[in-house]
Formats: structure tokens, sequence, C-alpha cells
């Protein structure tokens, strides 16, 4: 169950990720067809980053301390630190852009895109951004830890 | 449905900013991050609920901060890179003070 939390937390966040992605491409020059793809993909984002936060939160109350305590033998123990603290507060801003996002699409109809098209675009670039810096404290963590293990191990 | 634009990307600046502030003052203050913990559980759940909750709340009430799209645009990603700045630097100092 570990290792199921542990995996299942990223993955939903790249596929979050991607789909704030689908957004920013179909906003950027919008036809009829493309109006109604964005909208379907506006409501995954927020779908997919709220199953992440709930994984996620789930792995870091159960399965965390654990690694904490091996990371913390470690010399990258305050990089470790820092990602961790970093991915737990950071992680409400994407949330929120995920959440505003499907507002935003909803209210974009052909007549008046361009003045819902900057706000769309921007926000889906930021869950991007921001996801990928998500995810990159997710592998310093994991390295973090993987420091920690060699300096017990001895190896 | 203009209205929820401009609310909720009102209510969406003062979230997040209200979360960095949030996170600042835990760094500054580890009895208060105690008192969180002890009386709403773990960060990861209290943080996001309040600022859902203020997201949600505020998005439904009649706020208006921006006049056109290009405003709200600059608005959400300028509050957006604010409290990330704020955040990496307050995970830096917690860390730092552990």
């Amino acid at each position: 169950m570990r290792e199921v939390f542990l995996f299942v937390h990223p993955t939903l966040g790249v596929l979050g990720i991607l789909a704030a992605l689908w957004v920013y491409v179909e906003a950027y020059s919008v036809d009829e067809a493309r109006l109604r793809r964005m909208k379907i993909a506006s409501f995954v984002v927020p779908a997919l980053f709220l199953l992440t936060w709930v994984s996620g939160g789930l792995w870091d109350s159960f399965f965390y301390e654990a690694d904490r305590a091996v990371m913390e033998k470690g010399s990258w123990a305050f990089v470790g630190d820092t990602a961790m603290e970093m991915k737990e507060h950071l992680f409400v801003v994407v949330l929120l852009l995920a959440l505003y996002l499907p507002i935003l699409a909803s209210a974009m109809d052909l007549r008046r895109a361009a003045e819902t098209r900057l706000p769309t675009m921007t926000v889906s670039a930021l869950i991007v951004l921001l996801g990928f810096a998500m995810d990159g404290a997710g592998a310093i963590l994991a390295g973090s830890v993987h420091v920690g293990m060699t300096t017990l191990l001895g190896s | 449905m203009d209205r929820y634009i401009h609310s909720f990307g009102g209510s969406f600046a003062i979230a997040v900013l209200l979360t960095a502030l949030v996170f600042a003052v835990k760094v500054v203050s580890p009895g208060f991050e105690e008192w969180g913990e002890e009386t709403f559980g773990h960060a990861w759940l209290y943080m996001g609920v309040l600022a859902i909750a203020v997201f949600i709340g505020l998005g439904l009430a009649p706020l208006r901060l921006t006049p056109s799209s290009r405003a709200l645009a600059t608005l959400v990603g300028g509050t957006a890179v604010i409290s990330s700045l704020i955040i990496a630097a307050a995970a830096i100092a917690m860390a730092a003070l552990e």
C-alpha cells in the first residue's frame, strides 16, 4: 500500500499537468471544437489535482515519517526538508489554480474569447510551471532519502 | 459568469497570499505550527482546507479587484509568483531552523 500512495500521487500530478497543457493549447486558438475540448479538459484538471492532494497527503500522514528518519541520516537532510516543506505549501497554490481554471474556461465563448483567453492561458501555464516545480521537489526529496539510505548502509 | 471570473480571481489572490503569510508565521513562530497541527491535524490538510474555504467564500461574494481581463491575468499571475517565492523562502528558513 505504501508504494501505491508513493507512485500514485506524482502520476496523478503529471496527468494534471498534461491536462492543463491541453487547456493551454486549445485556448491558444479557439474555434467551436477546441472550445468544447478545452472546457472538458478544464474540469479534468481540478479532478486530478484533488486526487493528487488527497493521495499525497495520505502518504505524508502515514508513511513519510520513516523516510524522513532515513533522510535525516544523510548529508542532504536540509535539501530534503526544504523540498518537503515547499511541496506541502506550494501545492495549495497549484490546487487553487486548478480549481479556478474551469470557472474561467466555462465563461469563455466564441463571441468574447479574446476577453477570457489571456487569464485562461495564464492560469493553465502557471499550473504547468508550478506543477513541474512540484515534480522537481519530489525528485529532490527522493534523492535525499536515497542519500540517507546509502549513508546508513555505508555504500 | 463574468462576475465570477473576477470575484474568484480576487479570492484566488487573497487565498494564496494568506497561505504564504500563514506559512511565514509558522516559520517565525514554531508554537503556532504546533498549535495548528494539534488543533487541525496535518498541515497539508488544514492549509488546503483553509485556502479552499477562503477561495470559495470570497469567490461567491461580490468582489471585484480588477477592471479588465488583462488586469485579472496580471493579478492572478503576480500573486501566484509572489506567493510561490514567499513559500520557497519560508521553506528554506524552516529547514534551516530545524
